[in-house]
């Protein structure tokens, strides 16, 4: 059974994770949570298979230290936000974290990214999408214009059957997409562990071939 | 500090941006410049010239020798002014190099390096003004271009009557002053950068305080009309008053909580009519008893007023007869902008924009709707 640790300091995020967990299909094991990191480096936290982590613990800003030092001790973080920006989630993706959810996606997307950060399958939710699609910086990695306008139609309707419609594709096409941009977007900047078993996990699945890296 | 190698004055990509440093290194450099043109005269003129006069009768022909003088006194007076220099840099040291070898050719072969060979001390000053602010390495090169033939032809078609080591020594001694000169230029370019860029850092920083306070402001002012319709829920909630069972009571808190989530996404940092018009609609639309989540990506160009209301139209439309949840999105990409709304299907026909700029989409599935609208600027 998938297990997860939740980093958050609004006890009410806390018990909306649990009750999805619970409810979730397979179910996910919360073993700890807490309004600290320390929490997922501590037993039985430490033995979670996905950090779900808050990046706004205090004032200082986002927690993009607590963010690497996960990511470098190879553990799955899936970030979990109020943070709309595009900035935030680009910078996440490239410190490692494996995916980026803001919490009014929540609800339809934490299960499913939390199965997916388990099994190293790429996630791309609506927000995050929206990011990718419209990342101006230098270092980003080469996208199709098709590639991009399934990530914007994405962000835009939040449903993989309109997105299929609009573009005269089927709904397996449109993830096809997702999952290479993912990957692409792993395979640049900085090392990570995780990052290098989301590229691993793609080769084995035939997502992306390793001369299209 | 980058080093100004990196920086080609003379092939700016981002005028605005990295001209300004460059002139203010222009501006410090022009007394750099002004003295070492005077050098180069005052030696030109005060050394060389008697040198000249004295060995008249050995130069074949003497005419190529004070066409030397005239080309290294007009460069020497021309590339004090620094627009000269970046405009025909490439053809000048064309220019003195030519003149260099021209005026070695026809020094008596006994004379080279020797004291007729005037031209052999002057030539390096010309090129420090040619160079200057570029690598030292550059100029090193030059140098060498304009000494080895002189010392290939005194080695070859010699003998002459000057020793080699007097030779080599006075080479070192006139060439080390002329690099520590291009030197000196180079730490002095290197420093006007810096403070450009500080200042232009300081600037920034200014304006950007400028705005978080504008914008803190703004906030407090939005937090402030927040309390009036939040916090009546939230205390009726509290007292018992509002029943969670009750489903009006529920959508209400799904509105406030739609409100709050928009206030604290909001990171707009300059006023952007598009969204301030879709704004107003959406509380409109949440005063309807409509939860909206709205998300905005990508810099937008600015839209003209008469597209942005076409743009906005079927967005405005559905918000203003939504029921349940909404999504409202805008993202700017390159040239173009989008503005997108689902909701649940509607009984009629919303209206549809076409135009030369915009196009507008409609997808329904099941029973929800996606109506998106796309502008496309001239550019």
């Amino acid at each position: 059974m998938t297990s997860i640790v939740v980093v958050d300091d609004h006890p009410a995020v806390i018990a909306g994770v649990k009750a999805w967990c619970q409810a979730a299909d397979p179910p996910i094991d919360v073993l700890d949570s807490g309004p600290g990191v320390s929490v997922a480096w501590l037993d039985p936290g430490d033995r979670a298979d996905v950090v779900v982590l808050d990046l706004q613990l205090d004032i200082t800003g986002p927690a993009y230290g607590d963010l690497k030092r996960l990511v470098d001790a190879g553990r799955q973080v899936v970030v979990y936000t109020m943070r709309e920006d595009r900035e935030t989630a680009l910078t996440c993706l490239d410190i490692g974290a494996f995916t980026y959810l803001t919490k009014a996606e929540g609800e339809d997307h934490l299960v499913a990214a939390i199965h997916a950060a388990a099994s190293n399958t790429p996630y791309t939710p609506p927000a995050l999408s929206g990011a990718l699609g419209t990342d101006t910086r230098a270092n980003r990695p080469n996208l199709t214009q098709r590639q991009i306008d399934v990530l914007l139609e994405w962000f835009h309707c939040e449903s993989k059957e309109m997105v299929a419609q609009k573009l005269n594709l089927t709904v397996s096409t449109v993830n096809g997409y997702l999952d290479r941009v993912r990957v692409k977007y792993a395979n640049v900047g900085r090392e990570a562990p995780t990052k290098a078993a989301l590229v691993a996990r793609a080769i084995q699945d035939g997502i992306v071939r390793v001369d299209e890296l | 500090m980058r080093a100004p190698e990196h920086s080609d004055p003379d092939r700016d990509d981002q005028p605005d941006v990295r001209g300004h440093a460059e002139d203010v290194a222009t501006r410090y450099m022009r007394g750099m410049r002004w003295s070492s043109a005077a050098i180069s005269l005052v030696i030109l003129y005060g050394l060389e010239l008697p040198k000249l006069l004295a060995n008249w009768d050995t130069y074949r022909p003497v005419e190529v020798q004070l066409a030397a003088l005239v080309v290294l006194t007009v460069v020497s007076a021309a590339c004090a002014f620094d627009r000269v220099v970046r405009v025909f840099r490439w053809p000048l040291i064309v220019v003195v190099l030519a003149t260099s070898i021209a005026a070695t050719l026809t020094v008596a072969p006994v004379d080279r390096l020797g004291t007729a060979h005037w031209s052999d001390e002057i030539v390096g000053w010309p090129l420090v003004l040619l160079v200057m602010g570029k690598p030292v390495a550059m100029f090193a090169g030059l140098l060498v271009a304009h000494y080895v033939p002189a010392f290939v032809l005194a080695i070859f078609n010699g003998p002459v009557d000057v020793t080699f080591a007097g030779a080599v020594n006075t080479t070192v001694v006139t060439s080390a002053f002329q690099i520590a000169v291009i030197l000196l230029a180079n730490a002095l370019r290197r420093v006007a950068v810096s403070v450009a860029r500080m200042s232009r850092e300081e600037e920034r920083a200014r304006t950007a305080d400028a705005v978080a306070s504008q914008l803190h402001a703004d906030r407090k002012d939005r937090y402030a009309a927040l309390a009036e319709t939040t916090a009546p829920v939230l205390a009726g909630l509290a007292s018992g008053t509002l029943d969670p069972g009750d489903g009006t009571v529920r959508r209400t808190c799904a509105i406030e909580a739609a409100r709050m989530r928009r206030l604290f996404g909001e990171t707009t940092a300059s006023p952007d009519p598009l969204v301030d018009e879709l704004m107003a609609c959406v509380g409109l639309a949440e005063r309807n008893g409509v939860s909206v989540r709205f998300s905005e990506r990508g810099e937008r160009p600015p839209v003209p007023v008469v597209m942005r209301r076409l743009l906005t139209e079927p967005a405005v439309a559905v918000l203003a007869t939504a029921r349940g949840n909404v999504r409202l999105t805008v993202v700017g990409a390159g040239e173009e902008v989008t503005v997108s709304v689902v909701a649940d299907s509607l009984p009629y026909d919303v209206p549809v924009v076409d135009n030369d700029e915009i196009t507008t989409s409609t997808v329904t599935t099941g029973d929800r709707m996606w109506v998106q609208a796309t502008w496309r600027g001239r550019g």
